[in-house]
């Protein structure tokens, strides 16, 4: 707690320091409908190292992906490149976290409370969590290298402090399709502060490993 | 054996016997016919039923299977492995190999998300595997290397909430698994499983031992057309029924379960009922036929026993008919026949009565008493005398007091004649007023004493209707063996000595063989008289009368004779009464009749107009042609009718009076002259004579021949001479044998005479001769 105390502090003392140069900048996300999507993950890549250097710390703060009535919460986890990541078990219950996925492999059996070791996640990409003997729980942690990101609110908006610039703005949910993961638009901030960008293309259907398991409904 | 197919207890039997056979060919038929097709039906709605058993029981396995293989798909070290598979796929394949033991499937597979095999223990020829069908739910079949397998594909997620399928596990069990004894009992039904042309598995068995290739093709060759799910096919000896179940319908892997059944295990109800049902209908034909049987005989045996009477009833043995009144029918029949007997003995008795017995006298007839003598002779122990029998002047009983009087004196005579029989003696009545009697006697019997009891019978007078009659009869005897030993004999002998005795004016004749001759004669002439007249044996004779006033010939009598060949000269007397009998007096009036014609022309050629006489007789005025034969003859001979004369008796007339009458009356009309004939014997009333149409009384000989000596015979003459002229009729005097006579006749006034004064009948040869001369003699 102490640790991420800090790095709150620290970032607040960077925008100061940007202060003049640093605008606030909205982007809204829709879907194919033009109805505002919540809850995606937008982030912002620059190619300008210097700036994106300043916004970094050397000393990432350990971020929490919680286990709160057999869910991982939150269900989407953004994460900047390097940062550990806390597996609290908030329930009553044993859990056995696991991910295969080839961002971050790793599996921590059967625990109760918090687990020795937060885990490092040092690639960028998407890692998909599940639990061994929660077949429902699903969770996923997106690893990005920018310190501009963040997921939509129930209005489909985000807001950066970002200086002024080129950026190359990129969006993620695990429903998209691959196209809409790898599409990726260029803006401005020099010249406006409002951007809007459209889901190309329908996303997936929620899925539900129950509801396909027909043959045991017959009993 | 031959069958008499017209015999009624047959008929019945077979007629019987028929319509059982048709009513039972029709139940039978009906029966059978529709137990076999429920029996059909129900093998289809069992084979319906197995089918879905058996779909079933695949669809159980699938499901058995599927959640075999769903938690192996979820299975953490599971996905650990198929995570690493690129890096260990022995690994994975031995984790998947335990697993296949533990749930017991035949062959199991890890699949990219793109259906291609990481790791598996069966190669397939396929790489790419149709996951989309079989991770559906439901029986999935997959044929593999020829084997069909009931497979499951379940996707593998290696976060199991993802909607990314990170891999694909599949798991099969072979299918001919299934196909066991368990199956067969639940199904009831072989089974068998036939893919393509090839016969997977089989419970059947014939087929369940894998080295039975024969029986496998054999069973595939009796298989019905694809298209045809129940047939019939013939395996192993064995009719079986047969229903085909599809389950897999892919066009290059048919899968397709036999069901199959030996059809007398299938029709086993159906035969069963056929068999009771045939049993049953056996002993209702049994009992049928032998009800019918009985039926039949107890109709025929009593018609076959009234028909043995009938046949004792037609040779009249009359016998006791018992009734049998089982069947009415039969029983009605056999008291007709009972009646008809009765009836039949009944008549039998009236004929015999009729046949045999006088209906007016009650005394046995002709026949009874020819038969009795000839039992008498045939006997030939008994010497007897026939007596023939005749009522003297019966006819004269019958014309006075009329038939029924007569009849009534025959039944008098009858009964005393019947009241004097002693023993053994017999009487009968034969026809008119003729009776017959057989008297036993001894030989060389006084006739007198024999005939004397039946001389006694008319001794006294008859009264009958308070009338006295005096009645005597005249009888001819014929004795036995004496004058003939036949019945024909004595009756022909006893008949001529009944005739002599009546010549005789006799009681009694007995025959005499010196009658014989004569009577013979009598007999025979008959026949001859037409054969006489055809060949001159008859000739005419012509008597002469004159005129008394001028002693001219003025007519003559034709008079006819015969000279018979053998007998020579047969006196008219002779012949003329049998004629009259028998009624060739026809004959003999109409050829005398031609004859006198003929000689009238003969004589008229020679200058002489003479009146022929002929005589007529009774039987002529009954008949009618008579009158249409005498106007043929005039104009035949051209003969002016006047010129021929008809003599005919009273008693001619007497017979039928009203009849004669008529014709005499046309004869006259037509200008034929008419005579009445011995005038004077007769019994004709005066009133009769007023009315006869004739010309001329002819006083009979008998008063004139004694003319001269007898007072009263002059005054008869007298009177019947004034009687005809006062009734404006002319007189012929016969007999005229002297000249005393004559002038006496001439004195009377009678106008004309014959006799033999003036000439007898004589030859028409010498006729124109002795005319010639008499003309010269009296000019």
């Amino acid at each position: 707690m102490i640790k991420l105390a800090k790095s709150s502090i620290f970032v607040l003392m960077i925008s100061c320091c940007f202060a003049s140069q640093a605008k606030n900048t909205t982007i809204s996300v829709l879907d194919v409908d033009n109805k505002p999507l919540p809850n995606i993950v937008v982030y912002l890549e620059s190619d300008n190292k210097s700036k994106v250097i300043q916004e970094v710390l050397s000393e990432r703060p350990i971020a929490t992906m919680d286990q709160v009535n057999r869910q991982f919460l939150p269900h989407i986890l953004v994460v900047n490149k390097d940062t550990k990541i806390d597996f609290p078990n908030s329930d009553m219950i044993k859990h056995h976290v696991y991910s295969f996925s080839p961002a971050k492999t790793f599996e921590i059996k059967l625990y109760s409370d918090k687990p020795s070791e937060p885990q490092l996640f040092e690639k960028v990409g998407e890692v998909t969590l599940g639990c061994n003997i929660h077949d429902w729980m699903l969770g996923y942690v997106y690893v990005v290298d920018t310190p501009w990101f963040g997921t939509t609110d129930a209005q489909g908006n985000i807001n950066f402090e970002v200086p002024d610039g080129k950026y190359t703005l990129k969006k993620w949910h695990p429903l998209f399709q691959e196209s809409d993961k790898s599409f990726s638009q260029e803006i401005d901030t020099t010249k406006d502060n409002r951007f809007t960008v459209q889901v190309k293309t329908a996303m997936k259907p929620q899925y539900s490993a129950y509801e396909e398991d027909d043959e045991l409904d017959d009993y | 054996m031959t069958i008499n197919f017209k015999s009624l207890q047959n008929r019945i039997l077979l007629r019987f016997i028929f319509l059982l056979m048709i009513t039972i060919t029709i139940i039978l038929f009906v029966t059978l016919e529709q137990t076999y097709r429920h029996s059909q039906n129900q093998i289809n709605k069992q084979f319906t039923t197995a089918q879905l058993v058996f779909s079933d029981k695949l669809n159980n396995h699938s499901r058995a299977l599927y959640r075999g293989i769903s938690p192996i798909s979820k299975d953490f070290t599971l996905k650990q492995l198929v995570n690493d598979a690129s890096n260990d796929p022995s690994s994975l394949l031995s984790a998947l190999n335990n697993q296949q033991r533990r749930i017991k499937t035949d062959f199991s597979a890890v699949l990219t998300p793109d259906a291609k095999a990481i790791v598996s223990n069966i190669s397939a020829s396929f790489s790419t595997w149709p996951v989309e069908k079989i991770s559906q739910s439901g029986i999935n079949v997959l044929v593999i290397n020829h084997v069909p397998y009931l497979v499951r594909a379940v996707p593998i997620r290696l976060i199991e909430s993802s909607a990314n399928i990170n891999a694909w596990l599949v798991m099969g069990i072979k299918i001919k698994k299934m196909i066991n004894a368990d199956l067969k009992n639940i199904l009831g039904f072989d089974v068998t499983l036939v893919i393509n042309s090839t016969v997977e598995a089989s419970t059947h068995s014939l087929l369940n031992d894998q080295n039975k290739k024969l029986s496998y093709n054999a069973f595939i060759r009796q298989l019905p057309s694809p298209n045809v799910d129940r047939d019939d096919m013939t395996f192993g000896g064995e009719s079986l029924a047969l229903y085909k179940f599809v389950i897999n319908d892919n066009d290059d892997e048919k899968l397709s379960a036999i069901f199959t059944i030996d059809k007398d295990l299938a029709f086993i109800n159906f035969t069963n009922l056929a068999s009771q049902l045939i049993i049953a209908i056996g002993v209702i034909i049994l009992l049928t036929v032998f009800l019918s049987f009985r039926f039949s005989i107890s109709i025929a045996r009593p018609l076959k026993n009234l028909v043995s009477i009938a046949h004792k009833i037609q040779y009249g043995n009359y016998a006791e008919i018992t009734h049998d009144a089982r069947v009415s029918e039969v029983n009605k029949l056999s008291f007709a026949l009972s009646n008809m007997q009765n009836g039949i003995q009944q008549r039998e008795k009236e004929n015999n009565q009729l046949a045999f017995y006088s209906p007016l006298t009650g005394l046995p007839n002709r026949n009874h008493f020819t038969r009795t003598m000839n039992e008498l002779i045939e006997d030939a122990t008994q010497q007897f005398a026939v007596i023939l029998m005749d009522i003297d002047r019966f006819k004269e009983i019958n014309d006075t007091l009329g038939h029924e009087y007569g009849d009534q004196v025959l039944q008098a005579i009858a009964k005393r004649l019947d009241d004097s029989l002693v023993h053994g003696s017999y009487v009968a009545y034969l026809a008119g007023d003729e009776f017959a009697m057989l008297l036993p006697c001894q030989a060389k019997v006084d006739i007198q004493c024999l005939v004397e009891p039946v001389l006694k019978v008319f001794e006294p007078f008859f009264e009958i209707n308070n009338i006295q009659l005096d009645v005597s009869a005249s009888m001819g005897i014929a004795m036995y063996p004496e004058h003939s030993v036949k019945a024909d004999g004595l009756m022909q002998f006893a008949d001529i000595a009944l005739y002599v005795c009546k010549d005789n004016h006799n009681s009694f004749e007995l025959y005499n063989p010196k009658f014989n001759t004569h009577s013979l004669l009598r007999l025979n002439l008959m026949s001859e008289l037409r054969g006489s007249l055809e060949n001159g044996d008859l000739q005419l004779y012509y008597q002469p009368q004159i005129d008394i006033a001028t002693n001219q010939v003025k007519s003559i009598e034709c008079l006819v004779r015969w000279h018979h060949p053998e007998h020579g000269f047969i006196f008219p007397d002779d012949f003329i009464p049998l004629a009259e009998q028998t009624g060739n007096i026809r004959y003999l009036t109409k050829w005398a009749i031609e004859e006198a014609l003929k000689q009238h022309n003969h004589l008229k050629e020679n200058g002489f107009q003479i009146y022929m006489a002929v005589n007529i007789s009774a039987i002529d005025l009954t008949d009618d042609n008579f009158v249409e034969f005498v106007a043929n003859a005039l104009k035949k001979h051209n003969v002016v009718a006047k010129m021929l004369m008809l003599e005919v008796t009273e008693s001619a007339i007497m017979s039928d009076p009203k009849k004669a009458i008529a014709i005499l009356a046309k004869l006259k009309s037509m200008g034929v002259q008419l005579s009445i004939d011995d005038f004077g014997t007769g019994y004709s009333s005066m009133e009769q004579l007023k009315i006869t149409p004739v010309n001329e009384l002819k006083i009979d000989k008998s008063f004139v021949l004694e003319l001269i000596s007898s007072h009263e015979d002059a005054i008869i003459v007298k009177s019947i001479t004034d009687l005809a002229h006062n009734l404006g009729l002319s007189v012929v005097a016969e007999g005229v044998e002297n000249k005393e006579s004559l002038d006496m006749l001439r004195e009377i006034g009678v106008e004309t005479a014959q006799g033999y004064f003036i000439n007898k009948a004589i030859h028409s040869d010498e006729f124109l001769p002795w005319l010639l001369k008499y003309k010269e003699n009296n000019v």
